[in-house]
């Protein structure tokens, strides 16, 4: 029984070596050229202190929810895909229904706009 | 592992399958549709409710035996007791949303997202009423839930409204981590999250043999009870886990308080009694003691603390407080005359208290302050139909006869006599007295105190005036004619046939 979670263990190995390795490349190749505009903690064109008394647009809140949503929609597909084989056409249809589902909520979200940056 | 879905299964689901439709059509309309949005809105989701309602009615007719087709590993049932739930959820809900257009107006919700939201919340609430598992009752609870918290905050620039939404889903989803963590310990104990297996390794209601599976006893069915307990009760504001009701119900759009007042319940209970009556009834020496403290103590503190509110939506969220503890009396009884009083107050429930909201909403939709109860001054003068009718509800919730509101607390209090518990219907009675006191207060304010000079004429519109004399005329139908009692008696029927 222990056996099946060797594959698991695989997964989180190779996942945890890619991660290591692509930061680690980055940070050997990658060339640094840091001025102070860089180096400070929001490197977004906001000033760092300021009096919070005004209100600010967070424009890019929209798509990080719709991001999440979807991401997390599509991390279902995983344990579907692992047994379609066995659920056979019953499987696919219910996918289906997920999906056609999953794509009102896309319509509705670009409908509404939530995908104009403006 | 093939899985094999006979036409039973699809019936079984048809009705709550109708409404997501139903939700999801809505929710295109909001994108797509410029014009006319509240109206079509409103149609497409009364008819959405309609179909649903005969979709559950067929349903009705064609499971007229025993409890389920699909055998005990089923997750959810099509049995009458849940379908009689369902008529009272597609009735609370399609009487919330007949009240709903002219507020939609006045704030300016966008019509399809407003009502596809509210469809949701109640295909939640019908798989609740139609679960047959620990782990679906908890997924539709969320699902309810969900829906819930953002209709409670769904007027996002009314600070009380952002609270409302806010504070329910922070004290909401704590409760909902005991709910998970009480059903982990049952089935900890019992080796199944499925009721009827439950049952099989509890034994049953009517004093059934327990089977040879050892149970890994007693704390962890007792712990698993008190904490189930702890979470079913957040969610019907029973005291001491009511503290969010009259805040969210004061601060959520009024057709929203309307709906979840009434239909968040009818959709627990079912789930509720289920899971205590008969997955666990072999238990109730455990439980019967902390649902005999949690009624009485309910009953009290909802009436008595309903009696000093000036507003009317706090008001009836303290009544809903007491209404509930009179419910748990019927539920506590264990027996079937309560599940049967359980069934048919909700359907009375429906009528009187959605009634009770749509004077609220009138008048808020007309700009006026109608949340404050010193506001229905002589409202007589100014509306008759909105006046008597809100009186007929007062009445009614008061439990007065001929109304409904009678005959449903007259068999909530019988169960608790025949049951052998007497006190429980001695205090429900001696509260309802007390009752009398803030319900007769709103009917002597609109009857018998003068109008204030230069008030206007108020019209509530076509829907609500057909509303509110429905729910009048079935208030009266619903009390007078037996038939829908015997109606909760069959789909009790099928509730405690399965434990034999």
């Amino acid at each position: 029984m222990l056996k099946e979670y060797v594959y698991v263990l695989i997964l989180f190995v190779l996942a945890a070596g890619l991660t290591f390795t692509l930061l680690g490349l980055t940070f050997i190749l990658g060339p640094r050229r840091p001025t102070a505009q860089k180096l400070a903690p929001y490197e977004s064109g906001m000033r760092d202190i300021e009096p919070p008394s005004r209100r600010f647009p967070i424009k890019f809140y929209v798509v990080a929810m719709l991001f999440l949503l979807f991401d997390i929609e599509a991390i279902s597909f995983f344990p579907w895909a692992v047994v379609l084989r066995r659920l056979h056409f019953f499987g696919f249809m219910e996918i289906f229904v997920f999906v056609m589902v999953l794509l009102v909520g896309y319509v509705y979200a670009w409908q509404k706009g939530a995908l104009d940056w403006h | 592992m093939t899985i094999h879905l006979t036409a039973a299964d699809y019936g079984a689901v048809l009705p709550i399958m109708i409404v997501l439709g139903g939700a999801l059509c809505l929710l295109l309309t909001d994108a797509f549709v410029k014009v006319h949005e509240t109206e079509i809105a409103t149609g497409i989701s009364l008819a959405t409710l309609l179909l649903a309602f005969a979709a559950s009615a067929h349903l009705w007719a064609v499971n007229a035996g025993p409890a389920f087709p699909q055998g005990a590993g089923a997750m959810i049932t099509g049995d009458r007791f849940g379908q009689f739930f369902n008529f009272a959820l597609l009735l609370s809900s399609a009487l919330a949303i007949l009240i709903a257009p002219p507020y939609i107006r006045t704030s300016h919700f966008d019509a399809g997202e407003f009502l596809s939201l509210i469809l949701f919340a109640t295909a939640g609430m019908m798989l609740m009423a139609a679960s047959l598992n620990l782990m679906v009752i908890f997924l539709s609870i969320e699902l309810l839930s969900l829906a819930l918290y953002i209709l409670s905050g769904f007027d996002r620039n009314r600070p009380r409204s952002q609270e409302a939404g806010f504070k329910y889903f922070l004290l909401s989803s704590f409760a909902s981590a005991f709910l998970i963590y009480g059903m982990a310990l049952i089935y900890g104990a019992t080796g199944s999250t499925n009721l009827i297996r439950i049952v099989n390794v509890l034994g049953g209601h009517a004093g059934t043999v327990a089977s040879t599976h050892t149970v890994l006893s007693s704390p962890f069915v007792l712990i698993g009870i008190a904490l189930m307990a702890v979470g079913f009760a957040f969610k019907l504001s029973i005291v001491p886990f009511h503290m969010w009701t009259p805040d969210v119900y004061q601060g959520a759009p009024t057709p929203v308080t309307a709906f979840m007042s009434v239909a968040t319940k009818a959709a627990v209970f079912p789930a509720f009694l289920r899971v205590f009556n008969l997955a666990l009834g072999a238990e109730s020496h455990r439980w019967f003691g902390i649902l005999w403290a949690l009624a009485i103590v309910t009953m009290i503190v909802g009436n008595v603390l309903a009696l000093s509110q000036s507003s009317m939506k706090r008001l009836l969220a303290y009544s809903g407080i007491a209404h509930a503890g009179y419910v748990l009396v019927a539920m506590s009884a264990n027996n079937r005359l309560g599940a049967t009083a359980v069934a048919f107050y909700f359907i009375v429930y429906a009528f009187m208290n959605i009634g009770a909201f749509a004077l609220v909403l009138v008048l808020e939709s007309r700009g006026e302050a109608g949340d404050e109860i010193a506001t229905y001054r002589g409202l007589f003068a100014r509306s008759p139909l909105l006046a008597v009718a809100t009186g007929v509800f007062m009445f009614s919730l008061a439990g007065f006869p001929p109304t409904a509101g009678f005959f449903a607390k007259y068999y909530a209090f019988a169960a608790a006599v025949q049951a052998g518990h007497t006190e429980l219907a001695i205090i429900g009675v001696i509260t309802s007295v007390i009752s009398l006191g803030y319900y007769l207060r709103v009917v002597v304010l609109m009857f018998m105190q003068p109008v204030e000079a230069g008030a206007e004429q108020v019209r509530a519109g076509p829907l609500s005036d057909f509303m509110l004399t429905a729910s009048v005329a079935g208030l009266f139908v619903v009390g007078l004619v037996p038939w829908f009692y015997n109606l909760a008696v069959q789909a009790v029927q099928s509730f405690f046939h399965f434990t034999t």
